[in-house]
């Protein structure tokens, strides 16, 4: 056990240090941007994000930036909100996407990790899978009892070749024997990705098996958020980051944890799980603040307190 | 195949219509001095268009349109003629698919111009009230060289005549029935020997929220937001200015507000559509000895509005057509008879579809048709040639024959070459829309052999038509490779061929008498193209087309008293997404016509799919189990001066 605390704390340690969230929140949006300033896409953090804008027809397939958050109104003319309400642990911004689609990282010129990134239903799909429309069906059909799905599948290419793997994240799965227990996504939930390793970019394909002559009836949007890339390889960057000394305590832990560092300054404090995922942020304001853990179920975690040029990362147990 | 160069057949195209317009006038004066001498004019030139060769038609008489358990013309079509119709439900939208074609390959005639819209191509039938026509008559097969684009499936004609023996007629129904509905009609005709007005209002509503089982052991659903409300008038004149020159007005506003009711997997439907037709056709005829003059002006502007409150939708159109329609025909002699005509539409349409643009269409149209009638033979030949915005759309011929090889034996055969053209969503709806399409068009032909026997009072009728038909250029919508949008475009070829079998047996007694009328489609119309969007096979039938279709009605009448059984068969079909099951469907109208004097009333009572079925035409959408409908027809005529 000490062992294999050992080894995801240095893989936490390795990964989390330079680990950089892209939460789209640099981008001017009013409401939404759909690729009609022409440029093709949208550039953040070194990652691109194609866009096909027809000015003729004012339609658009790939990707748009959004900070449209109406989850109550269905159908196509809203098709840029988020049935999350929000970004990630509310944020203004986020990604839409449309189609099939893809991402490039490193600016398409080499390659990167991908930890993991966020993943919602839009608004339009949601309210559809969950009522039909008029082309759609309300998934579990006429009886509520057919294995409906909407399937987000991600694939990966690194240097140049399709990998062999693909990560498959259900945005509605309704194939439970007991319906109570199907469900479609309306909050951002993290889909992991590091088992691509480094890759030189991400496609995107929905199914469902609402399908017919004409392809899919299910409407082919999702949200996208706070995309986590982690550099494995060295950077100056790394270079400059320091140890902070964080005092957390007590730990194992009940209901929260105070945490004590040595500047007083703003920093971020994020707790991870064992698989990475992202379950918990929060800004701290002061040298000494306590992070609720009550939504956290018993086990262990990791805590990351970064600033600017500083982190520090910490496994915490939360008692069961 | 481009005989004229486009300006060499605008010339030709204006010089027929003004040479047929001159011809007519000296002729007139000629005619006035013989109606001074000649005071009843037997106008002998045959009926060329209507009276069609080389294939078969079916007719029904204002009488009969009355005694059937239908009150549209999707509904006549669906129990009486094995038409397959798409209906998405009672009171919504139905379409015709007439020998494996599309709802476009069906031309509906209103008084003889099309009434098709412009923009889709089609025509609601559902919308088409059957008891205030005159006469309605369905020809089937492609008849694209007499009337024109979208005659390649089949043609329905519904008329409004003069009878210039009436003085008053008043007749009014009543009707009640399931789900709330309700509706009212009256009918009032004047006139005398001259002029003859006849009026038709027509007000209908229902909740249509009818009850089904949207599956074995779900319980059962009451279908919502399917209210249906209509009125219309239509208003005929009739004005007899002398024995040869005849003079018409046929007038027709008609209003309705249907809600678009939910799939059986969708929650719920906050959607509703505005249909308003305003159609009016001026008919000017000049009738000679030998031959007949023809104008006829039509201006129809029609709305068709789109709301769904639910997703904030509003798609509002618009178009008007103006027609205008100049044939003259002559019986040579009593076996040689000869039509030209000449046609031009103009057609403008408003719609957020189309974005800053009005697009207009201009239309026109060189026909002639020369028919032969001989004892034993009618032959009959045709061509058409139409020009749309100035280009050439290919010459279409049709030859059709009826060979009399007896008194109980017809053979009839028909080739024709015929098209669609694209509509104007097809060419300028933004996106998708494409100006360069091609009219879909292809070579059809049939063989029917028709047998009769019988007596005075007992008649047996059976027939057997064989079809083909190739229709190349085939118009689809679909996401083309690359594009992230939906696009018209010609990307497919159809072939369609069957069997039509038909028979029907009347027995008459003294004041009994009992009818059977009975048919069966064998129907292949398959893609011959394979197609990844839509997904479809080469070889692979049609959605909506079923292979099998029958149906069968069975009357008895004894005096003042009538019953009828329609019983229809449908076959598989295959959806868009999933394939319908086949079902079997019953009607019954029992009815009792007393006479009072001069006045005649006939009580009704209409038991709709009587063996309670639970079916489904269109996928998800869901139709009605067994429903009734009661009503009272009244009827008061007079024949002589008032």
């Amino acid at each position: 056990m000490k062992l294999r605390f050992t080894v995801l704390f240095m893989f936490f340690i390795g990964f989390l240090n330079a680990q950089t969230i892209v939460d789209f929140e640099e981008f001017p949006v009013d409401t939404f941007l759909n690729g009609s300033d022409g440029n093709g896409g949208f550039t953040t953090n070194g990652l691109f994000l194609p866009n096909a804008y027809n000015p003729q027809y004012g339609s658009w397939t790939g990707w748009a930036i959004s900070s449209m958050t109406d989850t109550l109104s269905a159908g196509y003319l809203n098709q840029y909100s988020t049935i999350a309400g929000s970004g990630v642990e509310g944020s203004s911004n986020f990604a839409v996407g449309f189609g099939g689609t893809q991402i490039k990282v490193n600016n398409g010129e080499g390659s990167k990790q991908v930890n993991g990134l966020y993943v919602t239903n839009s608004t339009y799909p949601y309210l559809s899978i969950r009522e039909g429309d008029g082309f759609a069906k309300k998934f579990g059909g006429v009886t509520g009892d057919e294995p409906d799905y909407f399937l987000l599948t991600i694939k990966a290419y690194a240097a140049g070749e399709l990998l062999a793997d693909s990560v498959d994240f259900y945005l509605a799965d309704y194939r439970f024997e007991d319906n109570s227990q199907d469900y479609i996504i309306k909050e951002w939930t993290f889909v992991d990705l590091s088992s691509f390793g480094e890759v030189d970019s991400l496609s995107f394909s929905l199914s469902s098996t609402d399908i017919g002559q004409y392809g899919m009836n299910t409407p082919a949007y999702f949200c996208v958020d706070n995309i986590q890339l982690g550099d494995l390889v060295s950077s100056n960057d790394d270079l400059s980051i320091t140890e902070m000394q964080v005092e957390v305590f007590p730990n194992p832990a009940v209901d929260y944890i105070q945490i004590k560092y040595e500047f007083n300054q703003v920093v971020q404090a994020a707790i991870f799980d064992m698989n990475g995922r992202l379950l918990k942020q929060k800004t701290l304001q002061n040298a000494n603040e306590r992070m609720n853990l009550q939504e956290l179920a018993g086990g262990t975690y990791m805590l990351v307190v970064s600033g600017d040029g500083y982190r520090r990362s910490q496994l915490i147990v939360k008692q069961f | 195949m481009e005989i004229f160069s486009e300006r060499h057949f605008f010339v030709a195209s204006y010089t027929v219509f003004v040479f047929l317009l001159l011809c007519s006038l000296p002729l007139q004066a000629q005619e006035i001095l013989d109606t001074v001498r000649i005071p009843t004019i037997e106008v002998k030139a045959a009926k060329i268009r209507q009276d069609v060769t080389g294939s078969v038609s079916q007719n029904w008489t204002k009488d009969q349109l009355a005694q059937l358990p239908a009150n549209n013309l999707a509904e006549l079509l669906a129990a009486e003629t094995g038409t397959f119709i798409k209906s998405y439900g009672l009171g919504s939208l139905a379409t015709s698919s007439v020998r494996g074609g599309s709802a476009g390959h069906t031309l509906v005639l209103w008084n003889g111009l099309p009434v098709q819209s412009p923009m889709l191509g089609q025509l609601d039938l559902s919308l088409l009230p059957v008891q205030s026509m005159e006469s309605i008559r369905f020809d089937r097969g492609g008849n694209t060289a007499l009337w024109g684009s979208g005659a390649v499936g089949g043609v329905l004609d519904l008329r409004n005549q003069a009878d210039f023996s009436q003085r008053l007629q008043v007749a009014s129904l009543t009707q009640i029935g399931s789900f709330g509905q309700f509706q009212q009609q009256l009918k009032l005709r004047l006139g005398n020997a001259k002029l003859q007005a006849i009026t038709r209002l027509s007000h209908q509503e229902a909740e249509n929220d009818f009850t089904y089982l949207p599956a074995p052991g779900v319980p059962e659903r009451r279908q919502s937001n399917a209210r249906l409300f209509q009125q219309y008038l239509i208003q005929d004149l009739y004005w007899k200015i002398n024995e040869r020159h005849h003079l018409s007005v046929h007038f027709w506003q008609q209003e309705s507000d249907r809600h678009i009711p939910p799939t059986n997997v969708q929650t719920r439907s906050e959607a509703h559509q505005d249909d308003r037709a305003t159609r009016l056709i001026l008919d000017f005829q000049k009738r000679g000895k030998k031959g007949m003059w023809q104008i006829k002006t039509g201006f129809f502007n029609e709305y068709l509005n789109y709301f769904d409150d639910q997703i904030l939708l509003e798609s509002r159109s618009r178009f008007r057509t103006y027609l205008s329609e100049l044939t003259a025909r002559w019986s040579l002699n009593s076996q040689h008879s000869l039509l030209i005509g000449n046609t031009h539409t103009y057609i403008q349409a408003w719609s957020a579809g189309y974005r800053e643009n009005i697009p207009a269409e201009y239309k026109t149209a060189l026909f002639a048709s020369w028919k032969y009638k001989a004892a034993q033979l009618q032959t009959q030949i045709s061509l058409r040639q139409e020009m749309v915005d100035g280009e050439l759309i290919p010459l279409v011929p049709s030859l059709g024959v009826d060979v009399y090889l007896s008194p109980s034996l017809t053979i009839k055969g028909k080739l024709s070459r015929n098209y669609r053209l694209p509509t104007l969503n097809d060419r300028f709806w933004q996106p998708g829309g494409n100006e360069n399409l091609l009219p879909e068009s292809g070579w059809s032909q049939e063989l029917t052999v028709e047998q009769k026997a019988g007596d005075q009072n007992f008649q047996v009728k059976a027939s057997m038509t064989v079809f083909n038909r190739n229709i190349q250029n085939w118009i689809l919508w679909s996401i083309r490779e690359g594009q992230s949008f939906w696009s018209s475009n010609n990307i497919t070829e159809v072939w369609s061929r069957g069997l039509e079998p038909r028979v029907s047996m009347t027995r008459k007694f003294d004041d009994f008498s009992l009818q059977f009328k009975g048919g069966y489609d064998y129907i292949r119309s398959t893609n011959q193209v394979e197609l990844a969007n839509p997904r479809m096979a080469a070889g692979e039938q049609l959605i909506y087309t079923p292979i099998h279709q029958a149906f069968g009605s069975f009357s008895l009448r004894w005096r003042g008293w009538y019953a009828l059984y329609q019983h229809s068969y449908t076959g598989p079909t295959q959806g868009i997404n999933d394939p319908i099951e086949a079902y079997q469907i019953g009607n019954i109208r029992l009815q009792y016509s007393p006479q009072f004097k001069a006045i005649q009333a006939r009580f009704f009572l209409n038991i709709q799919n009587a063996w309670d079925k639970d079916y489904l035409v269109i996928e998800r959408r869901p139709m009605p189990g067994r429903f009734f409908q009661t009503g009272i027809q009244i009827f008061f005529n007079k024949k002589t001066d008032l």
